[in-house]
């Protein structure tokens, strides 16, 4: 069985990866807060206790036993407490966690919308003026700096033109059944249809400007890459047989360019999650996001490595889906 | 393997050669593990002044064979020789001078010229490669050869390769070949690419350049019918082995190997509408040749024989050789 | 059937006539920048449209004129009335599609149609009237089970001769030889049943004993199936082996025509005289090949008069001047040929 055995490669090289991640943030995080037991001990504190925090969390170890102990916590599914919160960091991220994959797949299914439709109608009217204008908002979506985005939709659409609301993933006051604690999937579950559309409309607008954020790389490679298709012998076969255009287009061209559309829209994924800190603070959105950006602003180190560490899995994860959708696609790979 | 009567050595000769190349990356392939046998066990000569065709279909690998007696593939074991001695074995400025010996034109022009280089810079490369000379002598040398070759306008040497037609394009490639004087110029398929009547143009001025410097041509091609007009001999190519070598004449009016036969029946003869006899089933598999005889799967004359015993290439008359196990009752 | 085709804006086509009966063969030679596959194409108007315009003529399909067709329409013309195959089988079939499934949709497309042989009534009146949704046959379609159109499929390369069709049905491109995939290319063709199969070039890919057993296929096939063939090559001695007629043709123009043998045994047109001479076929060590001094023209740049007349051995004063007259010749009335040296009445002037 051919798949079975590239997913265990696959697989496996995600744990240099992963070594590679902790050992960064681990470093990243001790350079930038050079004394963190102070910070941790609150504005209001005393020698003994930022004493007592700096023997617990091992501040005072050479480095490399600390990322021992570090990475033997994490190892064994330790991620520490947060000292702001007092809360296991694993346990504040899987209650974090939910919103955050509904966001991101809900934008992820935009963002893949958007880059086929304009991609595909750009590689077939390429160079006409459409084109021309839809290529244009490929590289706002990229150029634009995540926060800039999400000030201005929040401030466009739920201040100026008051279309949505401007934060949270429901109105105030309204509590969703949790059973995965994706809002949209238990609503639908329960079949509270007024909850769901109220959690819908919440959603939109965040994910709309992840969404865009991201949508410009896959529809650039979708556009390129179809007008390459599009150019192909077995395009004019197809043609020559009597097939319908809009046939043409999709059932020849289009499924050449899933295979290179794949790989990028995995890319954009991993541009998506990136994008998630911002849009989900600006937003009010209650997931790792604004966790992570909390924990930043809080030197909160274990819930930041411990995000940092969540992200990683989350970028290798679309990337290894990536891998094997594209052996799915092209025969030519898979034989 | 042979000399030629009066006993002259061979000006190159390849002695048992085989290249192999194996197949299957470091992780997923299929295909790992298996193993090309392009070319397998073959002897060659090519003597001074003569041209030699090398003749076969794709996947006889006659073009991996072709090329490596310019050393462009290394061998799974067998050695290239040139004028006696062991190219493989030669090094730094010995084999360097023995290279510009040997040269070579490619099929398709419009890949073999770089197109971000002058004619000039083309042309004169090989000249510079071995050096030596100042500049004029380079610029001298390349009017001179590209005028021999037919392409004499003003500020030819400043365009580029788009600027010109296949055919002229050929020309400059032909001219690159035999600017540091070779011996010996292998032509791959250097007409393929280019239509009928610029072809029998190029293989005129071909012909009229080995005149010229009295060179030793190994031409690899597909089409008999160029074999014939360009070569005094002729080697027939299967599944990586040589199947038949004599003169032209020899090869396709009396041929004694069933692929030989199947081949020159299978041409189209301009002006006759006789039903053109092709082979049945497929080129032989690379990775996995049958046992016995190459050809045996596809073969009329086969019989118990061939499917167990490989045939050697061996002398039926002088100067005519077979790899059959049938060959003389072969016609 | 009769095809009047002119025009282009790089001059590919300078005024062509041609005229192909039903199930006849006819070859057109010539070599690259002839516009011999910019003819092809034309027929079903395979070359976009922004670069390609056609300032005159016609080309006349059973008394429809393809050139003024709405785009709507010409789709009911390919496939069904005239198909074709191409050179490079390898990139002209769909490397991500199984050959099952590109067989399959070419069937379909039959199916869910009427065309000129299924239903010639209808055919004409939708063609006449422009109403093209007439010519969708719903029933067509819904009529033919899955089942039934891979088991078409699957006789479709049985007529190709291919052993083992079902197991090639699954197959993808790749995986077949070049051979085999010009078969299937032929299959694809003509499971639609059209009137007329175009194929451009399509053994000048193969090996030399491939292209034997493919153009073996092609004539046998040709008895068998009774669609008319419009084959183009660059290849001269291909085209005595599988065609009725051969028209040659240099710089957009046929400049030659007759029927095959004739045209080989006795080649009238310098440049047809030429190309022959240049052929090293025949097996006949021939001291010299005689080769056509100079290059085909560029298309933006023709010369006046008879666009051969810079390279010809026997160009005289009208050459330069007035482009030559079609003439038939006296002997022959089916041969005819473009030039000056044959006067009026088809003499040597």
């Amino acid at each position: 069985m051919r798949i079975p055995r590239f997913l265990l490669v696959r697989l496996a090289s995600i744990i240099p990866v992963l070594v590679g991640v902790t050992f960064l943030s681990f470093i990243v995080a001790r350079v930038m807060v050079p004394n963190a037991a102070r910070a941790w001990a609150g504005l209001i504190t005393n020698a003994a206790v930022i004493h007592q925090l700096t023997v617990e969390y091992h501040l005072n170890d050479p480095l490399w036993q600390q990322y021992g102990y570090y990475m033997y916590d994490i190892v064994t599914g330790n991620w520490g407490l947060s000292p702001s919160t007092k809360l296991p960091v694993l346990y504040e991220i899987e209650n974090y966690f939910p919103a955050t994959v509904e966001l991101v797949i809900v934008a992820s299914i935009l963002s893949i919308l958007f880059a086929t439709v304009f991609g595909v109608y750009a590689a077939v009217k390429h160079d006409t003026k459409a084109d021309h204008a839809i290529r244009l908002t490929y590289l706002s979506g990229i150029a634009t700096p995540p926060f800039l985005a999400a000030l201005v939709a929040s401030i466009v659409f739920t201040h100026l033109i008051r279309v949505f609301p401007s934060g949270g993933e429901l109105s105030p006051g309204l509590v969703a059944p949790r059973i995965t604690g994706m809002v949209i999937l238990d609503t639908l579950i329960t079949g509270k249809f007024g909850l769901f559309a109220n959690a819908l409309y919440h959603i939109i607008l965040p994910a709309s400007v992840l969404a865009f954020l991201g949508y410009g790389i896959g529809a650039r490679v979708l556009r390129a890459s179809m007008i390459e298709s599009l150019n192909q012998d077995y395009i004019r076969t197809a043609r020559s047989k009597g097939l319908a255009e809009s046939r043409v287009i999709w059932s020849h061209a289009f499924r050449n360019s899933l295979t290179t559309a794949t790989t990028v829209l995995a890319l954009n994924v991993s541009a998506l999650l990136g994008g998630t800190l911002v849009v989900e603070y600006i937003f009010s959105w209650p997931g790792i996001g604004s966790f992570a950006v909390n924990s930043i602003l809080n030197y909160d180190f274990p819930s930041v490595i411990g995000t940092t560490l969540v992200y990683a899995i989350g970028v290798v994860l679309a990337n290894l889906v990536a891998d094997v959708l594209y052996t799915y696609l092209d025969p030519r790979v898979r034989l | 393997m042979p000399e030629r009567p009066g006993g002259e050595p061979p000006l190159i000769e390849l002695r048992d050669l085989a290249i192999h190349f194996s197949l299957g990356g470091k992780t997923l392939k299929h295909d790992r593990g298996k193993v090309v046998h392009a070319v397998d066990g073959v002897s060659l000569a090519i003597f001074s002044g003569e041209t030699l065709a090398l003749v076969g279909e794709s996947g006889s690998g006659k073009t991996t064979l072709g090329l490596a007696f310019l050393l462009l593939y290394r061998p799974t074991s067998g050695s290239v020789l040139f004028q006696g001695k062991d190219l493989w074995a030669a090094k730094g400025k010995e084999l360097k001078s023995l290279k510009r010996y040997c040269q070579v034109v490619f099929q398709d022009p419009s890949s073999s010229l770089d197109p971000r280089m002058t004619v000039e810079a083309i042309v004169t490369e090989p000249l510079r490669a071995i050096g030596g000379f100042d500049e004029n002598h380079y610029i001298s040398r390349a009017v001179e050869i590209l005028r021999l070759v037919g392409l004499d306008s003003p500020d030819l040497l400043g365009k580029y390769p788009h600027q010109f037609s296949g055919g002229q394009k050929q020309r400059i490639g032909i001219a690159r070949a035999v600017i540091t004087t070779p011996k010996f110029v292998v032509l791959d398929e250097p007409t393929s690419a280019l239509d009928v009547s610029v072809q029998a143009q190029i293989l005129n001025l071909l012909k009229a350049v080995q005149q010229e410097y009295n060179l030793s041509y190994l031409l690899i091609t597909h089409n008999i019918d160029v074999a014939r007009y360009m070569s005094d001999r002729i080697a027939v190519m299967y599944a990586g082995k040589i199947v038949e070598l004599s003169d032209a004449e020899t090869v396709i009016e009396r041929s004694r190997h069933p692929y030989t036969l199947g081949l020159i029946r299978s041409v189209p003869e301009l002006g006759s509408s006789a039903p053109l006899q092709g082979i049945p089933g497929d080129v032989t598999s690379a990775t996995a040749p049958p046992p016995g005889c190459r050809f045996n799967p596809r073969c009329r004359f086969a019989q118990d024989v061939c499917k167990t015993d490989e045939p050697s290439l061996r002398e039926i008359q002088p100067g005519h050789w077979v790899a059959c196990h049938f060959a003389e009752s072969v016609s | 059937m009769r095809y009047l085709t002119a025009g282009g804006d790089v001059k590919a086509l300078n005024g062509v006539s041609l005229e192909i009966e039903p199930e006849e063969v006819v070859g057109i030679v010539g070599e690259s920048g002839s516009g011999k596959t910019t003819l092809g194409l034309s027929i079903t108007k395979l070359i976009p449209s922004p670069p390609a315009v056609y300032p005159g003529g016609r080309v006349d399909y059973k008394g429809i004129d393809l050139l003024q067709i709405p785009k709507g329409m010409m789709r009911y013309i390919r496939g069904t009335e005239v198909s074709m195959i191409f050179q490079e089988p390898l990139t002209s079939l769909n490397p991500v599609m199984s050959i099952g499934s590109q067989l399959a949709e070419a069937i379909r497309v039959r199916e869910s149609r009427v065309s000129s042989t299924s239903d010639p009534e209808t055919f004409r009146l939708a063609i006449q009237s422009g109403q093209v949704e007439k010519l969708n046959e719903s029933s067509g379609a819904a009529g033919q089970s899955k089942e039934a159109i891979v088991e078409e499929g699957i006789q479709a390369l049985k007529l190709v001769r291919i052993t083992d069709p079902e197991r090639v049905y699954l197959r993808y491109p790749h995986e077949l030889s070049g051979g085999m995939r010009q078969r299937v290319m032929i299959a694809m063709a003509l499971s639609q049943k059209p009137s007329l199969l175009i194929a451009d070039e399509p053994t000048s890919a193969l090996d030399v004993t491939t292209q034997a057993e493919i153009l073996k296929l092609i004539k046998d096939l040709i008895h068998e199936v009774r669609t008319s063939v419009l084959f183009i090559t660059h290849d001269l001695a291909t085209v005595g082996h599988v065609t009725d007629r051969v028209a040659v043709m240099y710089a957009g123009e046929i400049i030659e025509e007759a029927p095959t043998r004739e045209l080989l045994s006795n080649p009238r047109h310098p440049y047809t005289q030429g190309l022959i001479a240049s052929f090293p076929s025949g097996y006949k060590r021939s001291p010299a090949i005689h080769p056509i001094p100079g290059m085909v023209p560029d298309l933006r740049n023709l010369p006046s008069g008879c666009k051969f007349h810079p390279r010809c051995p026997f160009a005289f004063e009208p050459c330069a001047e007035r482009v030559p007259a079609w003439t038939t010749m006296a002997e022959k009335a089916e041969h005819g040929v473009a030039c000056h040296l044959y006067g009026g009445e088809g003499k040597l002037a």
